[in-house]
């Protein structure tokens, strides 16, 4: 009892002498010594802990690497994919605004009934300037047709088959468009190139044209409706020797950027050929 | 059997030939996707119906094309009869090729010009071979290296030879 009363005092004195020199060390009597405890166990700490930090840093980095290089794809993978969005929409936001166009010009211009068509193709030959459009006989469209933008004057159809149908250029170099200068009201011919250049001839020698001039088609002929734009003259070329003056044009209609087009439905074109004189023996 | 994968690839090619190749030009000129094939497939060694595949893509080619069509079967023709002599005198596939792409460039610029003669159309002859025939020429060059290898192997495959 008594050996149990002993121990139990001796603990207790032990707890109070060591409480007593922490309460003395927390109350700032044992200064440097709390210091330089305070700093051997701050540095063993902080030793400890970045070890710890670079042993746990090595084992999970590469998990992280093989984390971030999926996401890294899982991103690049997204990037492209809206990349394609944006392209789409940019593709349809032009398209919307050639159709909102066309549908300005055929507003303007009542008169007509109009088929938009879109251009699928060109003809395989350099020679011929010929574009295929995705309407055909099943849409009303018909040998002669005159082909129109909202810039003006595209061609005419050539050939049809039941969806789709074949347009002659106006740069054709076997295309000839009668045509007039808007200010001086002269009458002329366009005539295409095989080098896709539009050139105006036969225009008389006495008329005034002058470059910048609006070039519009006349009607003569009956193949084209009139007043439909054309082109500029570019320059004029004026021979005395010759009989007319020429010109180079410069078309509204960028033949290269053509998308969609107008198809005039209700213009039936006049074939004058029964009026053309032959030579009889 | 295999010979008659002519049918799709014919059509893919005057396809691809009307939608892309004649949009994408250089001066005038445009590549012949129809005439590469040709001249790539009738030059190979193993092809043995090379006039049923020229008279099937100059039909197609035609039935797109404005361009007369006695002229563009003359177009196609022409160059599959060279093909067929320069096979059996020349033993490189490739030189072989190339000569009757050549060619046959210059006999597009011959039957265009002679085209346009009888529409009574001013050109100039200089005018379709430096904007028309050499572009053309060019490019049918330049694209003839990459289909080499693809429609030769499509040849290997529809006329397989003895290790096979």
């Amino acid at each position: 009892m008594r050996q149990l009363f002993s121990r139990t005092l001796q603990t207790t004195v032990l707890f109070l002498i060591i409480g007593g020199i922490v309460a003395l060390a927390f109350g700032g009597y044992f200064r440097p010594l709390s210091n330089w405890v305070s700093a051997a166990w701050v540095t063993t700490q902080t030793w400890i802990s970045s070890r710890y930090l670079a042993v746990q840093q090595f084992l999970t980095a590469p998990q992280d690497i093989a984390a971030l290089r999926q996401r890294n794809a899982e991103l690049e993978a997204q990037v492209s994919q809206l990349q394609s969005q944006v392209i789409e929409l940019q593709q349809q936001v032009a398209d919307r605004e050639i159709l909102a166009a066309l549908v300005r010009y055929s507003r303007a211009n009542p008169t007509n009934t109009y088929k938009a068509a879109q251009v699928i193709g060109r003809d395989p030959s350099p020679f011929m300037h010929y574009i295929i459009i995705n309407a055909g006989s099943n849409d009303g469209l018909r040998r002669g047709m005159p082909v129109v933008t909202h810039r003006g004057l595209v061609g005419r159809v050539e050939a049809v088959i039941d969806n789709a149908a074949r347009v002659q250029l106006i740069t054709d170099p076997n295309s000839s468009v009668n045509v007039r200068l808007q200010n001086s009201r002269t009458e002329a011919v366009l005539i295409g190139s095989v080098t896709a250049d539009l050139y105006l001839d036969m225009i008389p020698q006495d008329a005034q044209a002058i470059v910048g001039d609006l070039v519009l088609t006349s009607g003569l002929g009956g193949v084209f409706p009139p007043n439909i734009p054309v082109g500029q003259v570019l320059d004029v070329r004026k021979r005395e020797a010759e009989l007319f003056q020429q010109a180079t044009l410069k078309p509204t209609v960028d033949f290269n950027q053509l998308s969609i087009v107008l198809v005039i439905l209700n213009f039936t074109p006049v074939d004058i050929s029964p009026l053309i004189p032959t030579v009889t023996p | 059997m295999r010979s008659l994968i002519a049918f799709p690839v014919l059509f893919l090619v005057a396809i691809l030939q009307s939608a892309l190749f004649s949009r994408l030009s250089l001066l005038s000129g445009h590549a012949d996707l129809m005439l590469i094939l040709l001249a790539i497939w009738s030059t190979h060694p193993r092809v043995t119906h090379a006039w049923e595949w020229a008279l099937l893509g100059a039909m197609l080619i035609a039935f797109l094309s404005a361009f007369p069509w006695p002229l563009t079967f003359v177009l196609y023709l022409v160059p599959t009869a060279l093909a067929q002599t320069l096979r059996a005198a020349l033993r490189s596939h490739m030189l072989s090729t190339l000569l009757v792409l050549f060619a046959g460039s210059i006999l597009m610029g011959i039957l265009g010009s002679g085209y346009l003669f009888t529409l009574q159309s001013a050109f100039s002859i200089s005018d379709i071979f430096g904007e028309i025939v050499s572009p053309s020429l060019l490019l049918n060059i330049l694209l003839t290296l990459p289909l080499f290898i693809l429609i030769t192997r499509l040849a290997n495959w529809v006329y397989p030879g003895e290790e096979e």
